[in-house]
């Protein structure tokens, strides 16, 4: 079950078609968090479930996002959420398997709040997620 | 050590507390005293940040309370450079106030950040900023 308070929004969201790559993410947030993230396989479902949240305090507190989803990919994600008034403030990590300047500039420019690289060790994707998840559900602060 | 991963522009006018970032950032294991700059005002990092064309920099961490440009006009003026606007910004304050952030946020800042009141903290959050932005994120490529 992914953890939802009141009327809110999931605190995590994961867009991502891969079935392993959740698993991965879903070992590690049950472990260490106690729930797991709410998974989507692209955009379409993922909008769906946000436009039931209207308020700063009940969006997601973290979107992690691949980019090479089906359908409405994570460009067409970025897009939408960057440029809506209030889903704009949610933190958007990309998650790619590109480490070329070019993509991790495009992202940045489209507002992308991190980006990090899939790695295909388990052990140091694993590392990776619990760093990112480390920061933005502990460090970082959000609007309420 | 070889090509700097991490290039950090540090904008931060009380003495005191940039020496101490400073310090914390350079225990972290990718970064030496190479890898930190420090403006004590908007508008030197205006000037250093268009020195280099925003190649010499990877990472922003901004203060609000600047003299000259302060913190937010500085994001704006970041955000509208062709040249700039990829960079990423964390704004590092001792304000929380939601209309801050909230402005913060409208002008692009990749993360929020509370300055800690006690050294503990800020040894505990400097954790969890060395583990994302400096080990797990995919930042811009510099020329050093």
């Amino acid at each position: 079950m992914s953890e939802t308070v009141n009327n809110s929004a999931a605190k995590l969201i994961y867009i991502e078609d891969n079935e392993s790559d959740r698993m991965i993410v879903d070992k590690y947030c049950s472990k260490h968090l106690g729930f797991k993230p709410e998974c989507f396989n692209n955009g379409m479902p993922f909008f769906d479930y946000l436009s039931k949240y209207s308020e700063i305090e009940d969006l997601p507190r973290l979107i992690l996002l691949d980019l090479n989803v089906p359908e409405m990919n994570g460009f067409e994600v970025i897009d939408v959420l960057k440029n809506h008034d209030i889903y704009k403030m949610i933190p958007v990590i990309v998650l790619s398997v590109s480490d070329k300047n070019e993509d991790i500039l495009e992202c940045y420019r489209m507002n992308v709040n991190g980006y990090i690289c899939k790695d295909v060790d388990f052990e140091t994707y694993a590392k990776t997620l619990e760093s990112t998840i480390n920061f933005w559900l502990d460090a970082a602060v959000i609007l309420t | 050590m070889g090509f700097p991963k991490v290039k950090i522009l540090l904008v931060e006018d009380n003495l005191a507390d940039a020496k101490l970032t400073t310090k914390l950032f350079t225990r972290c294991e990718d970064i030496d005293k190479d890898c930190v700059e420090t403006a004590g005002d908007g508008e030197q990092a205006w000037q250093m940040l268009n020195d280099s064309e925003g190649l010499r920099f990877n990472l922003i961490f901004l203060d609000l309370n600047l003299p000259k440009i302060n913190g937010l006009e500085l994001l704006t003026m970041i955000r509208e450079s062709d040249k700039l606007s990829h960079l990423p910004v964390i704004i590092l304050s001792s304000s929380i106030a939601n209309s801050d952030m909230k402005k913060a946020f409208e002008l692009r800042a990749n993360a929020y950040l509370k300055k800690p009141a006690d050294l503990m903290e800020y040894q505990a959050l400097m954790k969890k900023i060395d583990g994302f932005w400096f080990q797990s994120c995919k930042l811009p490529r510099i020329n050093a």
